[in-house]
């Protein structure tokens, strides 16, 4: 079986079966941080799917400094924050011309644990942090990246990522002990 | 409950703690069954975190490869469409400026005005073309 680096050089070649393998290795992990970033919502396969589009554009560029997982992951966090970022701006457009749309969002992020099932929970609560304290969750627990690897994705010293990992933790917690899930 | 130790418990589960840190963190534990139920919560949130896995998406590799086929497309017909709008707006923006210098100028914006023979009488019009 051919290595990564092994099935990048093919792919660099041409050969879009070794960039088909390359995708299906990572698919799962890179849809599970897209949709730890965004929630269940359609845009996540957009994104997660963009992520081996910038990754395809830049074959020739990777080198293997960093791992290719540590580099998707990369992208994919930074993808997300973008899209976090138009969602805002296109909430903001929708407040300015609808009062009443705030109340509304609120109603419908207030759960009802009944009604739902502790995935969907925890992917709500997930969406209540800040996104700089979501990408460190996301990382940390769920692509099970340590505080080490976290720091190197994001660029931020061991001790930044471990304070807002800690805040993070016990924010997530309030919020899903509030909810009745732990 | 003591917030500093409830911090460290946070903290020992992501980092490595100090000899004593750990032997204090240990102590309160043993004392506190609001502390050890805090720990049992931040355990269960960490198997519930961990267990947002995907399932595979058998259509995920087809649709990437798609956008990529997408991508490929030429770009040059991909920037006149992107480009069109910003050029119009700058011709009509160059037209209306036209118009606008040369109703300053000529205080009209009749045809003769426009085509610039708006001060030019028959005669020199006609000289004109003696000339040539």
């Amino acid at each position: 079986m051919p290595t990564e680096m092994e099935l990048i050089k093919q792919a660099r070649a041409g050969n879009d079966l070794a960039f088909q393998q390359l995708v299906q290795q990572h698919e799962q992990q890179l849809r599970a941080t897209v949709v730890g970033m965004l929630g269940n919502v359609p845009e996540a396969d957009d994104v997660a799917q963009e992520v081996f589009v910038r990754f395809y554009k830049s074959l020739e560029d990777f080198r293997g400094e960093a791992q290719l997982n540590t580099y998707l992951t990369r992208i994919a966090i930074n993808l997300s924050l973008n899209e976090l970022k138009r969602r805002q701006r296109k909430n903001k457009r929708l407040i300015f011309f609808q009062k009443n749309e705030k109340a509304l969002q609120i109603e419908d992020t207030a759960v009802n644990p009944q009604r739902q099932d502790t995935k969907e929970l925890v992917h709500k609560a997930l969406q209540q942090l800040e996104p700089d304290f979501r990408t460190i969750i996301v990382l940390r627990m769920i692509d099970g990246y340590s505080v080490k690897e976290t720091a190197e994705i994001l660029k931020l010293p061991n001790g930044t990522v471990a304070s807002r990992l800690a805040r993070a933790q016990k924010k997530l917690k309030e919020v899903l002990q509030g909810w009745g899930v732990v | 409950m003591d917030k500093e130790v409830l911090n460290l418990l946070i903290y020992s589960l992501d980092n490595e703690l100090s000899t004593e840190e750990n032997i204090r963190l240990e102590k309160a534990l043993a004392s506190s069954e609001e502390l050890r139920a805090e720990k049992e919560r931040l355990l269960k949130m960490r198997v519930l975190m961990a267990d947002l896995q995907q399932e595979p998406n058998p259509r995920f590799v087809s649709s990437v490869m798609e956008k990529i086929r997408e991508a490929a497309e030429p770009v040059f017909t991909k920037v006149i469409i992107q480009m069109f709008p910003k050029v119009a707006a700058a011709c009509v923006i160059l037209v209306l400026a036209f118009f606008i210098s040369i109703y300053v100028t000529e205080g009209t914006l009749s045809k003769d005005a426009i085509i610039g023979v708006q001060e030019l009488s028959v005669d020199e019009a006609l000289t004109l073309t003696e000339y040539k």
